[in-house]
């Protein structure tokens, strides 16, 4: 197996006395499409808030050997983290164009006095002109260039969706956290969604965890699949080995299919 | 001795007007999220209109009194029905703005009105000592305490003998939740709108008997501020105890800090000094509850 | 958006429109003008602010006085050229904004605005105590400057010192809004622990917000007290920043028309009221209530019924303009 890019290690959060998470352990590997399942309430969004800085749990996450918890979470685009979001955290007053460049921000070094003094040769316009045509690039590949300048509030829930990872692909994420990439979309998206996922796996490389619970997309297009249930791990492995699990039809299957 | 001990007794009175006046601040804030920035205003007009309805129907203080809090019972309901339920679900910026607004209006009524040179209050408590043995009180002073106290445990036994109350407590928890249990979120804003205005009239009377009348009242409203702050925003317990905490070291301030420090007028400054710390220190207060915003 | 070249040429004809006319006005018209200009600078900060970082500071007129202050004795007591001081003393400002803006890192809505209230009658009460420089109750005086060898003293001459600043002001506004910096201020206003999840810095975005806030308050406060030639602490009371506040509010959010709309709109709605209260009585008494109870009700009337300002109406206007003028572009509201 290749190297691993994520290891998480005895993750548990603890809310107020209800434990959202217990001694939670595994791996992702470079180039891997890990998928998260668990019925409402597993603790799997929270997961993705421990790893992308939300939450401090207790135990380890480690990021190409880099320990990830305590560190602050605007730096895991840097690392190269990015994510989506569950009920969707577009800047719905902003435009497409707007929400998505703020995405690759990080990379800009552009201060104060650089914005003021924007057309002066020491201003940031040439910095920005190119940082704006790759936002383009990435907007026309998932299908929303044609939004570039409408509020992210105005677009369908689907779109919207769309907006979200042109925005977390933007930054070039070594790992990309999909929180139901799928959800409330039409049967004819979801496949699309789902090349796309591939293709963004295969082709450039990028290592996807995705939290999903259409279970025929999971199945189909994951290498490994996590349950999680009531915080907990029930069980890690091949998409087919898990739903064997008799484990996993009980706590999740038995109620889901 | 004597000093210090009149400087800590002037502040629990003074003191337990700011709690009654902070009960009505959170009261608000539970209920509907809004904090209210008139609500000094409303203390100040409280106080003029008690004294207006004591000048121009020549009635006893105590049916004059009675005549404010009806008067102020109709303008919470003027203010809620006719603006801050329009703002619902409108952003936190908005609605404190739409406050102040109100405040403004309200103080332009009063200087309009009755101009802005400070009047006295005709003398309701005698200002005369009683002797409480450790140390002699103004008459007034002690009035002034034992109807905030009444006025608190009034307020007190509402919201845990009665079903509006309850529900209004749970409000706080879960709009939701209180709509489920049959009362209309509307009537639980109406209500508490009126509760804050009502004490917020009291405090302005008791006040204005203690300080005299002026539009410089209102600024007995706002130092609440720093009460509400320190006992939590969202804590009914903490508010009452701040405001005397704050009254006291109010009193004190203005009373050792002057001589210690060579600077004048500190005491009414020094709450917003706490209320600075606070939000540095611990922005939750002594007994409020932590938020975890919602993404 | 001033991206349009139509806004471009509009901006431009403006501001030579008011550099020519106002070497013509009147004094009376002359100082309604000057005040304007240098209000809607000190907007254009806190409208970026409580407009695109979505943070409330009641305290805008106490960092103006800030600034008056300390301009002022960086130039009499200290012998500072002008230029040099009015740029400090709006440094000055921004450190003592992002010292009271600190704890906004934890803190939103009421919080902030409890904290911006906090400090604003701090300050006022530092002003009433320093008397070594601001005079206290008395005030103090202020010269109007001489700057790259050009005096300022004349009133129309100063008028084209304070244009310039704004429409400095304006121009940067302009550039941070299109640049990273004006990104990150909308998103920590719209969801800023997503925004943090993204990449934005939100402690260092909204330090900067507060810092570039009270600097166009302090340089405002600056100019303003020269424009005066006497600066007073009662300028930058409480009642001063609502009306900042308000101002912006009636403006438009985040709109640098805005600013400039709200400003011109707060100035010359008092000299309206007077006129047309004194049409029908000769009490000056009464004026000041009613213009107090007005100003009030336009406050909570916009909020009720056009909480995005005249910069909307604006917009209209100017949407109207375009397709009339048959050079119709894309624009959005």
């Amino acid at each position: 197996m290749a190297a691993m890019l994520l290891e998480v290690q005895q993750v548990g959060l603890n809310f107020g006395g209800v434990q959202a998470l217990t001694d939670v352990s595994f791996s992702v590997s470079q180039g891997e499409l890990f998928s998260i399942i668990g019925p409402n309430g597993a603790g799997k969004t929270t997961l993705f808030d421990c790893i992308s800085g939300r939450y401090t749990p207790k135990g380890s996450i480690k990021f190409n050997g880099v320990e990830l918890v305590g560190q602050k979470s605007h730096l895991r685009p840097k690392l190269g983290i990015m994510r989506t979001f569950q009920n969707i955290a577009l800047f719905p007053n902003e435009t497409v164009e707007d929400n998505v460049l703020v995405g690759s921000d990080y990379r800009l070094r552009s201060g104060l006095l650089r914005s003021c003094l924007y057309w002066s040769p020491l201003g940031c316009s040439r910095q920005e002109g190119s940082h704006r045509a790759q936002a383009r690039e990435i907007m026309a590949e998932l299908g929303v260039e044609q939004f570039a300048n409408v509020p992210a509030s105005e677009l369908a829930y689907g779109t919207q969706k769309r907006v979200e990872l042109a925005r977390a692909l933007v930054a070039q994420p070594a790992l990309l956290l999909l929180d139901e990439p799928m959800a409330g979309m039409t049967s004819g998206e979801k496949m699309e969604i789902a090349a796309l996922v591939q293709k963004l796996n295969q082709e450039r490389g990028i290592t996807v965890v995705m939290i999903e619970h259409d279970m025929g997309v999971v199945m189909e297009i994951s290498h490994r699949v996590l349950v999680l249930d009531f915080g907990q791990r029930i069980a890690l492995g091949p998409p087919l080995e898990v739903i064997e699990d008799p484990q996993v039809r009980r706590a999740y299957l038995g109620e889901a299919v | 001795m004597d000093y210090f001990l009149g400087l800590i007794i002037n502040g629990i009175v003074v003191g337990s007007i700011y709690s009654m006046v902070a009960l009505g601040l959170v009261l608000i804030y539970k209920a509907t999220e809004v904090v209210n920035f008139a609500q000094g205003e409303l203390l100040m007009i409280g106080a003029y209109i008690c004294l207006e309805i004591i000048q121009v129907t020549g009635m006893p203080f105590l049916v004059s009194f009675l005549m404010t809090m009806g008067f102020m019972v109709i303008l919470a309901l003027a203010i809620e029905r006719l603006v801050l339920r329009r703002m619902m679900g409108a952003p936190a910026l908005a609605v404190i703005m739409v406050t102040i607004g109100i405040g403004i209006v309200l103080r332009a009524v009063v200087l309009g009105v009755w101009g802005a040179t400070s009047i006295p209050f005709p003398e309701v408590f005698p200002r005369q000592g009683i002797d409480l043995g450790v140390v002699t009180v103004s008459q007034l002073y002690l009035w002034s305490f034992i109807l905030s106290l009444a006025f608190m445990a009034m307020f007190g036994a509402f919201f845990k003998f009665t079903r509006v109350g309850l529900v209004m407590r749970a409000t706080a928890s879960s709009r939701k939740a209180a709509e489920s249990m049959g009362v209309p979120l509307t009537k639980i804003f109406a209500i508490a709108w009126i509760i804050s205005a009502v004490v917020s009239g009291v405090g302005g009377v008791l006040t204005g008997n203690i300080a005299g009348l002026s539009p410089e009242l209102s600024f007995y409203g706002v130092k609440v501020f720093p009460a509400v702050i320190l006992g939590g925003l969202d804590s009914i317990v903490g508010a009452t105890i701040s405001g005397v905490i704050i009254g006291v070291l109010e009193n004190l301030g203005g009373g050792y800090l002057k001589d210690l420090t060579g600077l004048h007028g500190l005491g009414p400054v020094a709450p917003f000094f706490i209320l600075v710390a606070i939000l540095w220190v611990r922005p939750t207060g002594l007994f409020g509850r932590k938020n975890i915003e919602k993404l | 958006m001033l991206a349009d070249r139509f806004d471009r040429i509009g901006a431009v004809a403006l501001i030579a429109c008011l550099a020519v006319v106002s070497q013509f006005m009147g004094d009376y018209h002359l100082a309604l003008l000057t005040q304007i200009t240098v209000f809607a600078l000190s907007a254009m900060g806190l409208n970026m602010l409580l407009g695109n970082t979505g943070m409330i500071s009641i305290a805008h007129a106490a960092f103006m006085g800030v600034g008056a202050f300390s301009s002022a004795y960086l130039i009499q007591n200290l012998g500072l050229p002008a230029l040099p001081a009015i740029l400090l003393a709006g440094l000055i400002t921004s450190v003592v904004g992002m010292v009271f803006g600190l704890p906004s890192l934890r803190l939103k809505g009421v919080y902030l605005a409890m904290a911006s209230f906090a400090a604003q009658i701090i300050l006022y009460w530092a002003f009433e105590q320093s008397r070594w420089l601001t005079g206290g109750q008395d005030g103090r005086f202020a010269q109007r400057p001489v700057m790259l060898g050009i005096s300022f003293m004349d009133s129309h001459r100063f008028y084209l010192l304070a244009l310039a600043f704004a429409v400095l002001g304006a121009v940067a506004n302009l550039n941070i809004e299109r640049s990273r910096l004006g990104r990150a201020f909308n998103a920590v206003r719209d969801r800023s622990q997503a925004a943090e999840m993204m990449g934005v810095n939100v402690f260092r975005t909204k330090i900067a917000s507060f810092g570039l806030a009270t600097f166009y308050a302090g340089v405002a406060g600056a100019l303003f007290g020269q424009y005066l030639e006497f600066v007073a602490i009662q300028a930058f009371s409480l009642s001063v920043s609502i009306q900042f506040l308000a101002l912006v509010i009636i403006g438009g959010l985040g709109s640098l028309a805005g600013s400039v709309l709200g400003a011109a709109f707060i100035v010359l709605v008092p000299e309206i009221l007077d006129t047309i209260i004194l049409m029908f009585s000769h009490n000056t008494g009464e004026m000041a209530p009613i213009r107090l109870g007005v100003f009030g009700l336009i406050v909570v009337v916009f909020l009720l019924f056009e909480p995005q300002g005249l910069a909307r109406a604006w917009n209209r206007t100017r949407q109207w303009a375009l397709n009339h003028t048959g050079k119709g572009s894309q624009t959005r509201s």
